[in-house]
């Protein structure tokens, strides 16, 4: 909408009772036995006239709005707001293309070509492939880029990766991975297609709340000097400007433990932990790993891998384990049942400090050992931390946490008496579940669409420590019928912290724990809801 | 017979409504704003009083932009061919009349001139013929003075 309203219908009462209230004081005044009543004066004269005014008070109004950081969230010309917030180094994003890569899984291995441009569709939403792909039967002919081998997945499973990209901007369009996608003219053999790892980059276009959580950054200077002006500088960054949320413990803080070093009781100061929320949601990674068979366990064979800090830095867990050539999206995989995280500061010549081996958990500098339970693998020719097997593991991390370091540790904008270490924030992982009970007389809710937005608030939330059911109430009112009511609703969390977990449950608002022991802290830790976690059910009336 | 002296200090509206005859006591009213004559009328007192009512009365309710409570529902059922007898538009007449009433009374203030407040409306008459309800109206003023209005409209039978 532009400053100038398309519309009377854009004009508020208020606004029109204001102009109109005003027109008869002014005629009061100047014609004291004029009639305002009913009458002709009034319905032909006034009210007319006040309807023609009011566009241009509104019009006022909304340029007063759109240059206010108060009312920012009000501003309907973002236009003119954009060209505002220029003079305070604030640009508004305009949203970003999602991209990632779909596995198409046919029944027979043959040659297929898949058309540049080609469209898939996955709950409503299109994607297009980004080139031609071929998909090759043997190695040798794969020569470019865009050719792909055909691989064996099970029996009559064949599958090759294409790489797809949104049709439009907007975090919606974040595949997760196993998601289904249908292309619009199916290849031969085919059987069937999925996300084979999380779309990626895909972001909305910020909205004037959003910009205005940011504003104060923005109007700060971008010096490494306190919180706003560190955050302000980071944001400066090319590739940094659309973090979502930074959080700065340092001295004093209760979650800081790299500067209690001395023999001294108390902190000692001059350390900083950045924790980072780059995007709505971490990225997964697969790889293979060398895996060591360590023993019998109850239920089958332990063992164990080991994950260098350059596997996705900053990493949170392993989403699954499956043994090689097995798919990992459509296999439940082997149960993961310890993560010990470690650093290593090996190919570093300067490099944070740290008190305790999980002070670096979440950073750039973290390792892990990894134990699982194999129940399938026949262990009697097995000799015990000596045999090996190839698994294929799937990492969940968030990304940036290797850039933002070395940012952090440069020379020139490190302050030379402390050292910042930068770390992934904390994931609290809700799950949602509300009761709808549905008006005959109204449509039946669109869940994709509540659902959505449910996450896109949570995923906003920031360092805030608490979510509120109240919000989301509010939020899937917005998508069901008038006469419709949201019943229940049920918010549980899943905290992962350096040596654990936390589990945390709540009908009427979900509070991050208190935990600076174990990092567990409102400024360390942020929500994280993905589509698939929140469940919508039904009450009969 | 008024002459100028009548208009000193009174408040005053432009005529929109016509009599026809004003010599007489009932007259047919006809809409005054675009005429032949190019000229302009004020009215004041009761008149003024009978042309609030008229203007509220047969705006249907809820067609105003800004203000969907004024008005009533008479002319709506006048238009749709509900009002099929006497009794029924005796009816609709006073219980309509009644909301008007709250309206119009809402915008007088204790300090108007009595006769510039509105007190009450009586139908005098119903006629139902050749296609036309004309209601003969008498609208009172808290000063007692009133104005009779014949207003014609347009009717349509449903069967």
């Amino acid at each position: 909408m532009s400053v100038y309203p398309d519309s009377l219908d854009d004009i508020s009462d208020e606004t029109f009772e204001t102009v109109y209230e005003d027109a008869k004081r002014l005629i009061a005044e100047g014609h004291p036995n004029a009639s305002t009543k009913t009458g002709v004066i009034n319905d032909v004269v006034l009210l007319m006239q006040s309807e023609i005014s009011s566009a241009g008070h509104q019009a006022t109004e909304n340029i007063r709005v759109g240059f206010s950081k108060d009312s920012l969230e009000d501003s309907v010309d973002t236009e003119l707001t954009d060209k505002w917030l220029e003079n305070y180094n604030v640009v508004r994003s305009t949203g970003s293309l999602s991209t990632g890569k779909v596995m198409i899984v046919i029944s027979t291995p043959t040659v297929i070509t898949i058309q540049r441009n080609a469209e898939f569709r996955s709950n409503g939403l299109v994607f297009y492939a980004t080139s031609a792909f071929s998909a090759k039967l043997d190695e040798g002919n794969v020569i470019s880029d865009t050719d792909r081998l055909i691989t064996q997945l099970g029996t009559d499973r064949y599958g090759f990766v294409i790489d797809v990209e949104a049709a439009d901007v907007g975090t919606a369009y974040n595949l997760r991975r196993g998601d289904a996608v249908v292309p619009v003219v199916t290849p031969r053999n085919y059987v069937e297609a999925y996300v084979s790892e999380d779309f990626s980059d895909g972001t909305s276009t910020e909205t004037n709340a959003e910009i205005k959580s940011r504003l104060t950054a923005g109007i700060a200077a971008q010096c490494a000097s306190n919180r706003l002006n560190m955050l302000a500088l980071t944001r400066a960054q090319d590739g940094f400007e659309e973090i979502l949320a930074i959080s700065y413990i340092g001295f004093g803080d209760p979650e800081m433990y790299r500067d209690k070093f001395s023999v001294f009781p108390g902190s000692m100061g001059g350390r900083a932990d950045v924790y980072v929320r780059p995007q709505s949601l971490p990225n997964t990674t697969t790889l293979e790993v060398t895996a060591t068979y360590m023993g019998e366990a109850a239920d089958g064979s332990l063992w164990q891998f080991s994950l260098d800090r350059d596997v996705l830095p900053g990493f949170y867990d392993v989403v699954s384990v499956v043994a090689e050539g097995e798919e990992s999206v459509n296999t439940t995989g082997y149960e993961v049942t310890e993560i010990l995280r470690q650093h290593n500061f090996s190919t570093d010549t300067t490099y944070p400090s740290v008190v305790d081996t999980t002070d670096a958990a979440f950073s750039r500098y973290q390792t892990a050992i990894v134990t699982f339970v194999d129940e399938n693998v026949d262990t009697t020719s097995l000799e015990a931390q000596a045999s090996t097997a190839t698994y294929s593991v799937t990492v969940r991390g968030m990304p940036l946490i290797e850039d933002l370091q070395e940012f952090y540790a440069d020379r020139d904008f490190n302050w030379p008496s402390g050292d910042c270490m930068v770390k992934a924030a904390l994931p609290c992982d809700v799950q949602i579940g509300v009761a709808l009970s549905i008006d005959a007389e109204d449509e039946e809710p669109d869940e994709a669409t509540i659902k959505q937005a449910i996450c896109d608030y949570i995923n906003g939330v920031g360092f805030n420590g608490t979510l509120h059911a109240s919000k989301l109430y509010d939020i899937v009112h917005n998508y069901i019928g008038p006469n419709s009511t949201a019943e229940s609703l049920n918010i549980v969390g899943k905290i992962t912290h350096a040596t654990g977990n936390l589990w945390v449950q709540h009908t009427q608002k979900l509070t991050i724990p208190d935990r600076p022991e174990l990092g567990v802290t409102a400024n360390t830790t942020v929500f994280i809801a993905e589509v698939s976690d929140v469940f919508i059910g039904y009450v009969n009336d | 017979m008024v002459d100028l002296s009548d208009y000193f200090d009174r408040t005053y509206d432009v005529a929109a409504l016509r009599e026809e005859n004003p010599a007489a006591t009932t007259t047919l009213w006809a809409q005054d704003l675009y005429n032949d004559y190019l000229e302009g009328v004020v009215c004041f007192g009761v008149y003024l009083v009978a042309q609030r009512f008229l203007l509220k009365f047969f705006t249907i309710q809820g067609s105003k932009p800004r203000f969907p409570d004024d008005g009533c529902r008479f002319l709506r059922l006048v238009r749709s061919g509900r009002l099929r007898t006497e009794l029924e538009v005796y009816s609709e007449f006073y219980f309509n009349e009644s909301l008007i009433r709250t309206q119009l009374q809402a915008e007088d203030l204790d300090t108007d001139p009595l006769d510039e407040q509105y007190d009450y409306s009586e139908l005098l008459d119903v006629q139902l013929a050749s296609g036309h309800l004309i209601l003969k109206i008498a609208t009172y003023t808290r000063a007692g003075t009133s104005r009779t209005i014949l207003a014609p409209l347009p009717y349509v039978v449903t069967k």
